[in-house]
């Protein structure tokens, strides 16, 4: 407590050299944590690592010129220094006309349990090493296969003060481990992975991460190249998330918007999808990894519908895109790195589940692609989709027949989403995120044969 | 500083086989984006801190501190050993460090044009012309972001083998990026330079013409084809020969994935593993590219490694690690992101050398196929070797002559399978690639060219 009034003081001090320097507005953005990863490769562990995360980054507009500056050292001499910088930088910058203020200040924040959690933050180096060693074994119990990865724990202390009068702080812990694995039979060859990232130690569970990924390399040992044909393209849970994720997050970003270049600008209200997709964004889901009480900017974070019923809702924003487009500031700013000015971004995808069950859909589809944790996103900032089936199986007559290799799937996100024509009763809750399985009925699919 | 941090190490008695070194980074840098007419930002950004590596027992230990405060540095230093030591209890696979290889030497950047000397209100005006003209240029151009980012930054390495290196490192780069729209159909231009020369570099260009060039490309592909799907034969032009040549087979080159069982490549050095037209090299020493460099972040002197000659694999990229485990010299290719990370085996300039076709020729060895130009990125997986990446855009190649525009596809296949099936090598080599290469969670600034080349069967991705 008395470390972070020190702190405070620092910050205040900052914000009215800064303002005394002759910035209109000005906001830090200070993170505080560590991490330690153990990192694996071929079946033992390769390191432990124990690392410092710490910065202060600083925004400051004058006349409406932006500075941002940010430095590592969080001390009081290198944060008036880099205020400073900030500041020169903004008087420096022609006006963004465009912009208007900062937000704030707000009265009330959100609560939201198991953000941080003492259990991860009080992990042991030992017992992450222990856990890490669970999932080599887990991977190892009934395969001959070659294990890498890493297990990290991460903790940072995130506070944004601006001169408008937001001054919020929030801990965020996290436990995270991915393991990769290569399988072997003779000249054939498969990689897989499986990877878990929650905000408790009681939910986190390497010996299923090892296990999974090493049965799913197994699982794709045997692929074949496939004819050039027109396919029906089941995504698993994962898969569905991550495809309607970034078609959303592209589709329906304020930003985007405002440069003329998201997919769905001018088209709220209009059915976009299959009637059974409902999508939100949910940052308040207790114990989310993509839970925060409040943006990168201090906005206080709430549940956001984005497509209901198949239909476009609302565009996601930061302050300066609500601003800019006379909408609510959803809180949804997100800076990326330290040094990056905040734009709109997702936080957790929450899908609706529809009313087949997986098996029922696999069996239905006589021909077709099943798409395990291979998503299909949109490249090179167009709306086409064009990408590489990394863990796909070539489905005949109702039931999965064989792993696929050299597959590629071309199509763009509006045939695809108007192409979704089943949806899985059963959902995939990985710690917040949301999403049944989902079946694209027609693709078109580039084999190698 | 540098004795001081000497200081520490020798402190702490070693025994035979353990080893750690201490890396101290001060960097600093400027970046200035424009984007669809407005000051997106002007940033500045300063980073200093250490990393600190130990091998204790065959365990492998890494800590960092945001600090230059002696005091934090040998607090940090215990601890790695610590953790080193931690590590070396569980480990079945004991790390190792090569013996006798101590590097002293110091290495200061010598810009003819210093772009620190440039000022700020200099450098917005060349990024704010870039912006415009390809504004402008049409009412179809719906988005654009120019952008021009410096950083400098020195690093000091000291380590138990006795190497003391102090260098310096810089980057200068100036990207431009245009969406043209017409209703539904959407496409994005990228085009980028990226040097460790100084500001003379920026002189020379004309940001005009190339912002020109840029907008009329990303009007063209709005009208341009749907790409087609497919087997096929194409020809890939310098920049995604430089991705192709990089992702696909680059990185299976890397000393840590071989010792891993992760390359394609493991067990395969001596052996013929592409067709004869191919000489595939990485060179840092090259000047002035993205990833040219002196020393590497081990103290080690980069040197130039012949990768493959006539299609023959000839050695790989080393750590100082990976060198000891394999009984090769150091070749200078382990770096770090910055202090917060452990040196690993990267590349820096990687290319496919110049071979004797003319484009009309290259076109000819495939008559029908596609001709696929200007990289969007790509990946790979290095133990299964299958690759992919992306084109923003070609031409439909027939008859042995350029046709039709297509739109933005990616392509993908096994990377032997198209070593093997490269059927002419053009003699035009550019780097037309400079990139920021990622693995293990860091990103390095690389740079990666060779001339067109003609390739066999293909799998392209489109509609």
């Amino acid at each position: 407590m008395e470390g972070s009034e020190v702190l405070g003081n620092i910050y205040h001090k900052a914000i009215s050299y800064g303002l005394k320097k002759g910035a209109d507005q000005i906001e830090l953005f200070v993170i505080e944590g560590y991490s330690d990863v153990v990192q694996l490769e071929k079946n033992a562990i390769k390191a432990s690592e124990s690392k410092s995360v710490t910065g202060l980054g600083v925004r400051a507009y004058t006349k409406k010129g932006l500075g941002i500056a940010t430095t590592s050292l969080i001390d009081e001499d290198s944060t008036k220094d880099i205020v400073n910088k900030a500041v020169k930088l903004s008087k420096l910058s022609p006006p963004d006309k465009l912009f208007k203020t900062l937000p704030g200040p707000f009265e009330i924040y959100p609560t939201i349990d198991g953000l941080s959690n003492e259990g991860v933050s009080n992990l042991s180096a030992d017992k992450l090493t222990e856990m890490a060693i669970t999932a080599i074994d887990s991977a190892l119990e009934k395969h001959d296969v070659v294990v890498s990865g890493n297990l990290t724990r991460s903790h940072a202390t995130e506070t944004i003060y601006n001169s408008l009068g937001v001054e919020v702080t929030q801990n965020l812990s996290s436990l995270s481990g991915v393991i990769f694995v290569k399988a072997e039979k003779e000249d054939d060859i498969a990689t897989s992975w499986d990877y878990q990232k929650t905000r408790s130690v009681k939910e986190f569970d390497s010996e299923r991460i090892g296990r999974t990924a090493s049965e799913n390399a197994i699982s794709l040992l045997g692929s074949k190249k496939i004819k050039s044909q027109e396919l029906p393209i089941i995504l698993d849970s994962r898969g569905s998330l991550d495809t309607l994720s970034s078609i959303i997050s592209a589709g329906l970003d304020a930003f985007e918007v405002i440069l003329g270049t998201a997919y769905f600008k001018d088209r709220l209200g209009e059915q976009i999808t299959n009637e059974g997709i409902t999508l939100i964004d949910n940052p308040l889901y207790p114990g989310g990894v993509g839970s925060a009480n409040f943006d990168d900017e201090g906005v206080p974070h709430k549940e956001l519908t984005l497509i209901e019923a198949g239909v476009a809702k609302a565009y996601f924003s930061n302050s300066y895109c609500a601003n800019v487009l006379g909408i609510k500031n959803t809180g949804h700013a997100s800076k990326g790195s330290l040094s990056s000015k905040p734009h709109p971004d997702l936080t957790q995808i929450q899908i609706s589940p529809g009313s087949w069950t997986v098996d029922e859909i696999i069996a239905e589809t006589k021909k077709g692609l099943y798409l395990k944790d291979s998503s299909l996103e949109p490249s090179s900032g167009s709306p086409n989709i064009s990408v590489l089936i990394d863990q796909g199986f070539l489905i005949e007559k109702g039931e999965i027949s064989h792993p696929l290799k050299e597959t590629m799937v071309g199509t763009n996100i509006f045939d695809l989403l108007k192409n979704i024509n089943a949806i899985s009763k059963e959902v995939v809750n990985e710690s917040g995120s949301i999403s049944p399985a989902i079946r694209i009925a027609n693709a078109k699919i580039a084999g190698g044969e | 500083m540098l004795d001081k941090i000497k200081q520490i190490l020798e402190k702490h008695t070693f025994k035979k086989g353990d080893f750690a070194d201490i890396r101290l980074q001060k960097g600093s840098g400027t970046l200035i984006t424009i984007q669809n007419g407005r000051p997106e930002q002007i940033n500045y950004e300063k980073e200093i801190g250490v990393g600190i590596r130990a091998l204790i027992d065959g365990g492998w230990g890494f800590v960092s501190v945001v600090s230059f405060d002696l005091t934090e540095i040998e607090k940090a230093f215990q601890k790695a050993l610590k953790v080193a030591q931690a590590t070396a209890k569980k480990t079945t696979e004991k790390g190792m460090m090569i013996e006798d290889f101590a590097v002293v030497g110091k290495h200061k950047v010598n810009y003819k044009k210093n772009p620190r000397d440039i000022s700020i209100e200099q450098k917005y005006e060349i990024v704010k012309e870039y912006e415009k003209v390809t504004r402008e240029y049409s009412d179809k151009i719906v988005s654009t972001n120019a952008s021009m980012k410096e950083w400098f930054q020195k690093e000091l390495i000291v380590n138990t083998l006795g190497t003391k290196v102090e260098t310096e490192y810089g980057n200068l780069n100036l990207a431009c990026m245009a969406t043209s729209r017409e209703g539904d159909t959407m496409q994005n231009v990228y085009t980028a330079m990226g040097t460790t020369n100084g500001w003379e570099v920026v002189e020379k260009l004309n940001v005009t013409e190339d912002g020109l060039q840029l907008a009329k490309r990303a009007i063209e592909l709005l009208k341009a084809k749907k790409p087609p799907s497919g087997k096929m034969d194409i020809v890939m032009d310098q920049s995604l020969v430089g991705v192709y040549v990089h992702e696909s087979f680059g990185h299976a080159e890397e000393a840590d994935a071989i010792l891993a069982k992760d390359s394609i490549l493991e067990g395969k050095m001596g052996q013929n593993i592409g067709c004869e037209l191919i000489n595939i090299y990485d060179d840092p020493t090259l000047p002035g590219l993205r990833g040219s460099y002196i020393y590497d972040s081990e103290g080690t002197m980069a040197i130039k490694r012949d990768l493959v000659k006539e299609g023959v694999q000839t050695s790989y990229l080393h750590s100082l690690e990976t060198a000891a485990k394999m009984g090769a010299k150091p070749n200078g290719a382990a770096r770090a992101m910055n202090f917060n990370y452990r040196p690993i085996v990267r590349m820096g300039n990687t290319y496919i050398d110049a071979g004797d076709s003319s484009f009309e020729e290259l076109l000819e060895s495939i008559k029908n196929g596609v001709y696929l130009e200007k990289s969007y990125g790509g990946y790979v997986d290095t133990a299964k070797g299958e690759f992919y990446f992306s084109a923003q855009g070609g031409y439909i190649i027939r008859n042995g002559e350029l046709a039709e525009a297509i739109q933005n596809v990616s392509m993908s296949g096994l990377c032997l399978e198209v070593l093997q099936r490269t059927v002419a090598v053009g003699k035009d080599l550019r780097f037309d690639f400079p990139g920021s290469c990622g693995k293990q969670s860091q990103w390095v600034p690389v740079h990666a060219g060779g001339p067109p080349i003609a390739v066999k069967e293909i799998v392209v991705g489109g509609q």
